[in-house]
């Protein structure tokens, strides 16, 4: 048999914002480890650009350059624009990657409150998002990536 | 000391009641078959079983909660939705118990209105209140909180395309 002290209304209330919390700090964690990783990910797309830009020029044998006569430039710029994002991420990863484990936390709290109900995956997911973050902070510090 | 074997079947993850015996509330375990149980003991010969739906809308600060979730989560980028159906559940029984008791709560699937429960057992029972049913109150409140997010929106964008055009 499982009895509980009966809460008031308002305490059912403010349990229940307390959870929408936990959800919404959960999804913001999500968005915040994918800003952390935007440093490598846009480090990856500037690449990404130039062998699509070069594997243009090995297809066309050069033609590319008659049909489009500033291709060059719009190369460049466009993978001078890619640095340039990549730069920004990498500058602030630090950031990002403690606001990723700031609310992944503060919902793993927030969601455990809840006597009532289980968030199994929800609890999974910010568990997963903390062990990435903590996981990307060691590989940083101790060096293996710099 | 009587006994009480509860089980419940027909609700999920989406729609979990509260299930209060003389304004008490009772936790139930899944079982391997997706159903819920749980065992009461009482000594009493007769006991009030309430099954309800904590809605958030149905909150007494609901304006104030629903403001600072919207704040809180970026302008409701981050926000979870809230129930659109707004179905309430309300249903009450008077129980009379015996020594050894089995009861077994059956849910209807969650429409707009209707009877809730299939009340199964051995048991002598009265039914005061069984039913599924669309709170007008808080439709109201989820078209109104729809209406402002849409406002606020349309405003920050008005606020974020005057401010670029100046800058530029």
């Amino acid at each position: 048999m499982q009895k509980q002290h009966v809460p008031t209304q308002t305490k059912i209330d403010l349990n229940n914002f307390v959870i929408r919390l936990g959800k919404i700090f959960s999804n913001i964690s999500i968005l915040f480890l994918i800003l952390s990783f935007c440093g490598i990910l846009s480090f990856v797309a500037t690449a990404f650009i130039f062998l699509i830009g070069f594997i243009l020029i090995i297809l066309s044998i050069g033609t590319v350059f008659v049909y489009i006569p500033n291709y060059w430039d719009n190369l460049t710029n466009a993978s001078r624009i890619s640095a340039e994002i990549s730069s920004f991420f990498l500058q602030y990863w630090y950031i990002f990657i403690a606001f990723t484990i700031l609310f992944s936390i503060l919902s793993l709290i927030f969601l455990k409150l809840d006597k009532n109900n289980k968030h199994t995956a929800r609890i999974v997911i910010s568990s997963i998002v903390v062990g990435i973050a903590i996981v990307a902070i060691i590989v940083i510090l101790t060096g293996v990536i710099r | 000391m009587k006994t009480v074997n509860f089980k419940v079947v027909g609700i999920n993850s989406k729609m979990i009641p509260n299930f209060k015996i003389d304004n008490e509330i009772i936790k139930f375990k899944k079982n391997e078959f997706d159903s819920y149980e749980t065992t009461y003991q009482t000594d009493k010969d007769e006991i009030e079983l309430t099954v309800s739906r904590n809605l958030e809308l149905a909150s007494k600060f609901w304006w104030l909660y629903a403001l600072i979730s919207f704040i809180v989560s970026i302008f409701g980028i981050f926000e979870p939705p809230y129930d659109k159906k707004n179905i309430v559940i309300d249903c009450k029984f008077k129980i009379k118990l015996n020594e050894f008791n089995e009861i077994k709560l059956t849910f209807n699937s969650l429409t707009t209105n209707g009877k809730a429960v299939e009340i199964n057992t051995l048991n002598e029972y009265e039914e005061i209140k069984n039913e599924f049913y669309v709170d007008k109150k808080l439709k109201i409140r989820w078209i109104l909180l729809l209406v402002s997010k849409i406002l606020i929106w349309i405003a920050l964008i008005i606020v974020i395309v005057f401010l670029v055009k100046n800058k530029i």
